[in-house]
């Protein structure tokens, strides 16, 4: 028998695993029939637990969860999780346990190896070879350190696969050799995912993908405490505390959400926090509902950029997939339900279809598994940044991985004997708006300007991972491959530092100054687009809503001159909600004509 | 830059310019699933496979790579060809407005003012819409030339292919990024 090859989805809260057996894909459960895995680490003095006897044994706070979150990530960029953040050596982040400092690639190596061992337990074998799954929007360094805690968990990984499109591959495995375009929209605990494949006979195709790390359900767990808040006044000052419970508050919050999601109302309980008292607060499934609207405007927006990456119309999509735990939220179905037309296909179980995903394509690459090929993309841009500071794209997103591209570098001046070439992964055209994946020196032969030539090939490999080889065109014809510094290894102290001191001196700022001038700002845009809309859509409003607007108009006006913050910001906040209706108008009128024909209008 | 490489050959097709995205897409699959590294190939063949692809699915690209293989090579200067000279500037006036409408929404500090620039935006999807139609309905037009140019000899017909090649490349550039601008001028 051949040596088996486990999938795994590596996810943010829980993770699972799988294999496939007899020609089928299955999970494997734990001890105690439990096929999901809670992501979360205890680093105690007796040793190391990771998933359920973690949560068994842990102290209360000592948890280390969504270590995904950090991987690959590097200090100073998002700080933000249960226990307090450190920035390790290389300028990475590192959770600060009572054992001492711990990557988020040692977490999730152990996580890795709890896996490995109940897929060991079930399987009744060693097993050394995975196929795990990554957020098809990771970058590269957050790909390398996935791949890497696999190493340390004592497992080759074969492949990274992308998360939405394992679970397209779950989704498709029973419709085989028909065509169909599929929209995958996968909201786990942490991130954010939506990609378009093709499935074509035989062939799985992704035609683009997009997304974001930092969007998941842990953040409308956020929106949940922040309601409370809200709600709560001085009771609340306990979600403050930073002596709280944090573990039992985030629960909390999870469990009210949940229940939000077949019920109008929940009560969100802390009984006797402080010994004493208790904290009740009655949660509405409208008001958490409108505290998400950030959040789904971020994922409509990801939703429509693929879409036209894809190059296709809502229309087209014949069903959407939706996977990840936090896909069972009702608003969430609304907004792949209005972006894309169509009812959302929830036939997927939302926390396994990663999981059996990642098992398919181990399958593939074990030959156990032989209907299907995959043909996964790129989500970033690669390039390399010029002369001015400028991002030149040499791999676009969504380019079919592996790929490779070429580029030639020359000397600039005579004699010069090397080069610095910085890699960066992203959208933006300013290179230092994107991630910056590392640099590589390039050596050139000494010749006058412009003769020394070094042909450079960048290529990402079928797990998108960046290889970089050299070769000097006019010399030695010689093939070099260029170990890249990892960007995170090489952060910047003083910028660093600079970050934190401007974190610090933001908050001694003297806060009325700046009330009054944000305030400002928002008033003389507002005041001549409120002149503008009236003039143009003013008959569509009521007559008392003109004349709430006017009085709001003239109160801004007057605090202009009388200078005091607070009554300013009140003022620009009453006129910004008297226009609601006003701008909600303009933008339904554009709408209705923008539905019309073409013929219909001049 | 004139290669060696027949990608017609490479995806098992017929030197032929008149292909069907469905033929080209059939042939490309049938060569994945023999050259992926998943099933047993070569991060190398499949390189080759992808290339040839990506050259023979875009018209100016397969034509340009038709007369290459012929051994006429296609100098592109950066001017715009007649044909498409006069739709430079409303394809450019479009993209310049999709992209401030965008800088004032991310910019906008109030709901009108936001508002405001969303109902332009709505209205500016419209007529690039409506732009995009009429740029393919040039490409389309373009590539039924192909026909004739598959019946003749490459080097007879070498002068007006290479002019066609050039339009077809500014078109083609064109439509990709009307495609961005809709989306920057709706996606909020």
């Amino acid at each position: 028998m051949a040596e088996p090859v486990i999938g795994i989805d590596l996810g943010t809260t829980y993770s699972a695993v799988g294999i496939v057996e007899a020609g089928f894909p299955i999970l494997l459960a734990d001890e105690g029939g439990e096929r999901l895995t809670p992501s979360v680490v205890w680093f105690g003095p007796e040793g190391v637990k990771a998933g359920r006897p973690a949560l068994r044994e842990a102290p209360a706070g000592r948890l280390v969860r969504s270590a995904k979150r950090q991987i690959g990530v590097r200090f100073g960029e998002h700080m933000e999780g249960g226990l307090p953040l450190i920035r390790d050596p290389h300028g990475g982040v590192a959770f600060e346990t009572l054992e001492g400092p711990r990557s988020p690639v040692e977490v999730s190596s152990v996580l890795l190896g709890e896996l490995k061992r109940i897929a060991e337990y079930r399987l009744e074998r060693e097993v050394r070879k995975a196929v795990i799954t990554v957020p098809a929007y990771f970058n590269n360094a957050q790909r390398e350190s996935t791949k890497q805690a696999g190493e340390e968990a004592g497992l080759e990984v074969l492949r990274l696969v992308a998360e939405p499109t394992a679970a397209a591959l779950s989704y498709g495995m029973n419709k085989l050799g028909e065509s169909a375009r599929v929209a995958v929209f996968d909201l786990g605990g942490g991130t954010f995912d939506v990609s378009i494949l093709e499935l074509r006979e035989g062939v799985f195709e992704v035609l683009a993908t997009g997304g974001d790390t930092r969007l998941g359900g842990d953040d409308i767990d956020a929106v949940v405490l922040d309601l409370v808040r809200q709600e709560s006044g001085a009771a609340g000052s306990v979600l403050e505390d930073p002596e709280a419970d944090g573990d039992r508050l985030i629960r909390e919050a999870e469990r009210v959400k949940r229940e939000l999601s077949t019920r109008d109302h929940a009560v969100f309980r802390v009984p006797f926090y402080d010994g004493a008292q208790s904290l009740e607060v009655e949660v509405s499934r409208a008001d958490l509902e409108s505290g998400m609207d950030p959040l789904l405007s971020r994922m409509k927006r990801i939703c429509r950029e693929v879409l036209v990456d894809a190059g296709m119309e809502p229309d087209q999509v014949a069903a959407v997939v939706m996977v990840g735990g936090s896909s069972r939220v009702p608003a969430v179905q609304k907004l792949a339900e209005e972006v894309f037309q169509r009812e959302p296909d929830c036939s997927q179980h939302p926390d396994e279809a990663v999981a059996l995903g990642a098992s398919i394509q181990a399958g593939i690459i074990a030959g156990t598994w032989r209907e299907v090929l995959l043909l996964d993309v790129t989500p970033l841009s690669l390039g390399i940044e010029t002369l001015g500071g400028l991002m030149n794209v040499l791999i676009p997103r969504n380019t079919t991985i592996p790929c490779k591209v070429g580029e030639m570098f020359t000397n600039a001046r005579d004699g010069q004997d090397s080069m610095r070439v910085r890699v960066l992964q992203g959208e933006r055209e300013l290179a230092r708006d994107n991630w910056e994946l590392g640099k590589f020196d390039l050596s050139f032969r000494s010749a006058p300007r412009g003769k020394a030539r070094v042909g450079v090939q960048l290529s990402l490999d079928e797990n998108g991972i960046l290889e970089v080889l050299a070769r000097d065109v006019e010399g030695t014809g010689e093939d070099v491959i260029i170990r890249i510094e990892s960007a995170a290894v090489d952060v910047n102290e003083e910028a660093v530092e600079q970050m934190v001191e401007e974190s610090v001196e933001h908050a001694f700022e003297d806060m009325n100054a700046r009330v009054f001038t944000e305030a400002q700002l928002k008033a003389e845009e507002l005041l001549p687009a409120v002149r503008a809309a009236l003039a143009e859509t003013g008959s569509f409003l009521s007559e008392s809503e003109q004349k709430e607007i006017r009085l709001a108009e003239r109160a801004v006006e007057q605090a202009l001159t009388e200078g005091e913050a607070n009554a300013l910001k009140g003022a620009v906040e009453r006129l910004d909600q008297a226009t609601e209706a006003l701008a909600a108008r303009l933008v339904e009128k554009a709408i209705a004509q923008g539905s019309l024909k073409p013929e219909d209008h001049e | 830059m004139v290669t060696g490489i027949d990608h017609f050959a490479a995806l098992g097709l017929e030197r032929q310019l008149d292909l069907s995205h469905e033929t080209l897409r059939a042939h490309y699959d049938g060569r994945c699933q023999e050259s992926h590294p998943d099933v047993g190939g070569t991060a190398q063949g499949f390189d080759a496979v992808a290339e040839a692809y990506k050259t023979l699915s875009s018209p100016s690209r397969r034509l340009r790579h038709w007369l290459e293989l012929s051994g006429n090579k296609v100098v592109e200067d950066g001017s715009l060809p007649p044909a498409v000279e006069e739709r430079f500037g409303p394809v450019n006036a479009l993209l310049h407005k999709a992209s401030e409408i965008a800088e004032r929404h991310r910019g906008a500090r109030s709901t009108l003012v936001r508002s405001l620039a969303e109902a332009e935006g709505i209205s500016l999807q419209g007529q690039i819409v409506e732009a995009r139609g009429e740029l393919d309905n040039v490409i389309t037009e373009m590539v039924s030339t192909f026909r004739r140019f598959d019946e003749s000899d490459p080097h007879e017909v070498r002068a007006e292919a290479m002019e066609l090649v050039r339009s077809l490349s500014f078109l083609e550039r064109w439509e990709t990024q009307l495609r961005a601008a809709w989306a920057q001028a709706g996606c909020w």
